[in-house]
């Protein structure tokens, strides 16, 4: 059998296996932020969540986005069975594989706007539909050969087609659920709700940045030439700078060294970074990723001083800097590396790339946000709401949805409290259950 | 002057009164003094009815802003008592007494401190010989939290009873003219929670209740405080006010400014601050001031953290000087 069909298919099959791994990442990313009332419902719904995206793409996603059809859908591939596909230089499955873990990851980043108060059957239905009417039409017109495809959009992995289309989601849900008990002041200030474990947001970080590699570098679908190694320094670039930024920026603004804003400007670095990787010079991407990382702060001040309770910062992290990295190659591709589209407007190519991928941020985001809204109103109102009751919330999800607390010897003592009075805690306050 | 029967009475005096006082830092520090002094009076009576005349003479001392003379609107109680007596009865009646003050100026509107540094806490409330001791070994230790007790009662005043506290105070100073002592004692205090950012602009609350607001006691009076009590250990100064410590030092450049700067502080605070309880009053809302006053106010912060450094320099160089 040919080597480099082989080797492309060991160098995927690894990728994929460091994207799925990443959800990993999101369930300590989750939980970290939150409170650790909701811990092991965030950690196992995750799980669960992939599971039904998974089921779903191989019945219908992959599909719906690589079958044959027509600019707009796929509509041939149901249920694939395993068989290799013609000219595509890889294994069908592994390439079946590595499909399957983006859509993956794009769910989990929409769930992130629901934390803390949605119900566990929202999650159910909303994953089933989100992974057919939401994903597969946005990643068909950017990858499947769709309209935007025929335009040159460039999104290398999907700054627009997982992050932005996932945060769209997310921001549909965080308006619809409305905020979190404690979240706001009656005069309109906002509360910080912080996130029980920092160390668990910092090593998900490390656990995504190195899974990007699979998602970045996986992407070239290829071993030729090595490319994805470039890719890959290009990512970890972005990160850093990303990293490096959100630092400064906290420190010059708030005075503070915000590690939690630091974190955020890491992911935001990689994310900006993911429709250009394969397009731009290295310096590039460490503007990028710096950028990214000052965007993300004042996207976070935005959303929150707007009354968008948003716990994980999908809508910064994954929305803004998905924003931003899918405009990024309109400024910075160049012309020996943009392989789909034109060069950016730094490198003579005028605004026409830009144009194109500003087009593909508006209409995709503006699709992501108008199906995901309607979707879940329409929950809303056969689902008797998409919220827990306010008891239940203040109880925990862990306790509500699942009746056991992630932190069952730390969490049980405080039980009685809730149960008999209407406030928590001995001095009146609300402690952390 | 009236004699109150009740601290409720009290308290109702204080709702009453207090706007006349609201005008001016001095003005109010007084109308503080005397709504203690009849809190006080009232408990002595309390307690004499039911325990009896007191065991010895007594000091009966304010620590923190009290002993500063430089409250708020809204104050928490820090207090405690030295006794002249050995017996250990005395204790027993002097903490019965403490615990009297402690509700009395509770219910007349002084909150309770939360760190207990009260004079119904045995801490706080010694015999002579046992705050000779006490002091001593907290010297000796010089652990980070032995220092900041002394700093505590560094500041205390005597407010009822025979003046014990003087002498007691200058006992000490030659154990705390010790080499490194001082350097010691201000690198416990270097702490200072930022209130202008390296652009300029201040540092606001960003979160909670006070959302917009600075926080005055961290960012602004801390620095003044602190950097004004190194330096009256240093030229073995028992005053406790800040102003008073700062007006005895000649060895400071721009003295005069700095005195200056910490009133007009004290004044911000009265006018802008939001006083709507302890917590509260420690805050101001920054866009209810006018341009030039928020300008005045970061230069304020500024000469703080530049006094603070100044006397940090000060006490590096006496170091240098012993060794």
């Amino acid at each position: 059998m040919d080597t480099t069909f082989l080797l492309n298919s060991v160098w995927v099959m690894v990728s994929a296996v460091l994207v799925i791994l990443m959800i990993g990442g999101f369930i300590l990313l989750e939980t970290g932020s939150t409170r650790m009332k909701n811990a092991g419902h965030i950690a196992g719904k995750t799980i669960l969540t992939f599971g039904i995206s998974s089921i779903v793409f191989w019945a219908v996603g992959y599909g719906l986005i690589f079958g044959a059809g027509n600019v707009l859908i796929g509509l041939s591939d149901f249920f694939y069975s395993g068989y290799e596909v013609e000219g595509l230089g890889l294994s069908g499955a592994v390439f079946f594989l590595f499909q399957t873990a983006f859509a993956g990851i794009s769910i989990t980043i929409a769930f992130g706007g629901f934390a803390e108060r949605a119900k566990m059957s929202v999650y159910l239905v909303f994953a089933v539909l989100f992974s057919i009417l939401v994903y597969p039409p946005i990643a068909h017109w950017i990858w499947g050969g769709g309209w935007l495809a025929e335009h040159g959009k460039q999104d290398f992995a999907g700054s627009t087609v997982v992050h932005l289309t996932g945060a769209m989601a997310a921001l549909a849900a965080t308006i619809l659920l409305k905020p979190r008990i404690g979240k706001y002041n009656k005069d309109g200030s906002a509360n910080n709700l912080y996130g029980h474990n920092q160390v668990y947001t910092a090593l998900s970080v490390l656990l995504l940045w190195v899974g990007w590699f699979g998602f970045n570098a996986g992407s070239t679908v290829a071993v030729d030439g090595g490319f994805f190694g470039f890719v890959a320094v290009n990512t970890n670039l972005a990160a850093a700078a990303g990293t490096i930024a959100a630092m400064i920026i906290s420190w010059i603004v708030i005075g503070k060294a915000d590690v939690s804003m630091m974190l955020n400007g890491a992911l935001a670095g990689l994310v900006a970074i993911t429709a250009s990787c394969a397009f731009v010079d290295t310096w590039a991407s460490v503007v990028i990723g710096f950028i990214a990382g000052i965007l993300v702060f004042y996207s976070i001040r935005f959303f929150e001083a707007r009354k968008i309770d948003d716990p994980i910062y999908a809508l910064s992290v994954h929305g803004a800097a998905g924003v931003w990295g899918t405009l990024s190659t309109g400024f910075f591709a160049t012309p020996e590396l943009a392989s789909v589209g034109q060069p950016g407007l730094f490198y003579g190519g005028g605004f026409e790339q830009l144009g194109v991928q500003a087009l593909g941020v508006v209409v995709c985001g503006a699709f992501a946000f108008i199906v995901s809204f309607v979707l879940l109103a329409i929950m809303k109102s056969f689902m008797g709401g998409l919220r827990v009751t306010e008891e239940e919330e203040i109880m925990g999800l862990d306790m509500s949805e699942h009746g056991v607390y992630g932190y069952p010897e730390l969490l049980e003592s405080e039980k009685p409290a809730i149960k008999t009075t209407g406030t928590f805690g001995t001095d009146g306050k609300s402690i952390k259950v | 002057m009236a004699i109150y029967k009740s601290y409720t009475q009290i308290r109702s005096f204080r709702d009453q009164k207090i706007s006349q006082a609201w005008s001016h830092s001095a003005l109010l520090n007084d109308f503080h003094d005397e709504l203690m002094k009849q809190t006080i009076a009232l408990a002595i009576r309390t307690v004499e009815d039911r325990l009896g005349p007191p065991r010895s003479p007594y000091c009966f001392f304010l620590m923190g802003s009290a002993g500063r003379l430089e409250q708020g609107i809204w104050s928490d109680q820090d207090h405690g008592i030295i006794y002249d007596s050995t017996e250990p009865e005395a204790q027993e009646y002097f903490l019965a007494l403490g615990k009297e003050f402690v509700e009395g100026l509770a219910e007349v509107g002084y909150k309770v401190c939360d760190g207990n540094v009260m004079a119904s806490n045995p801490l706080w409330c010694k015999s002579t010989e046992g705050w000779n001791k006490q002091v001593s070994n907290w010297l000796l230790d010089s652990s980070w939290e032995s220092i900041r007790h002394f700093l505590t009662f560094f500041d205390a005043r005597c407010f009822y009873g025979k003046d014990y506290l003087t002498s007691l105070k200058n006992s000490f100073f030659p154990l705390l003219h010790r080499s490194c002592m001082l350097t010691r004692i201000i690198e416990n205090t270097m702490h200072i929670k930022k209130g202008v950012g390296v652009l300029g602009q201040f540092l606001l609350e960003t979160h909670g209740p006070f959302t917009g607001c600075i926080n005055l006691k961290d960012t602004a009076f801390f620095p003044y405080v602190n950097a004004a009590r190194v330096l009256a250990i240093r030229n073995n100064s028992v005053k406790t006010s800040t102003v008073e410590r700062l007006q005895q030092l000649t060895d400071i450049d721009n003295r005069e400014r700095f005195i200056t700067q910490f009133i007009k502080l004290q004044d911000y605070r009265l006018s802008y601050g939001l006083h709507s309880d302890y917590e509260a009053g420690h805050y101001v809302k920054i866009n209810q001031m006018s341009k030039q006053q928020q300008k005045d106010l970061k230069i304020i912060i500024k000469d703080g953290i530049q006094l603070l450094n100044h006397v940090k320099e000060i006490v590096a160089k006496d170091d240098s000087s012993w060794a």
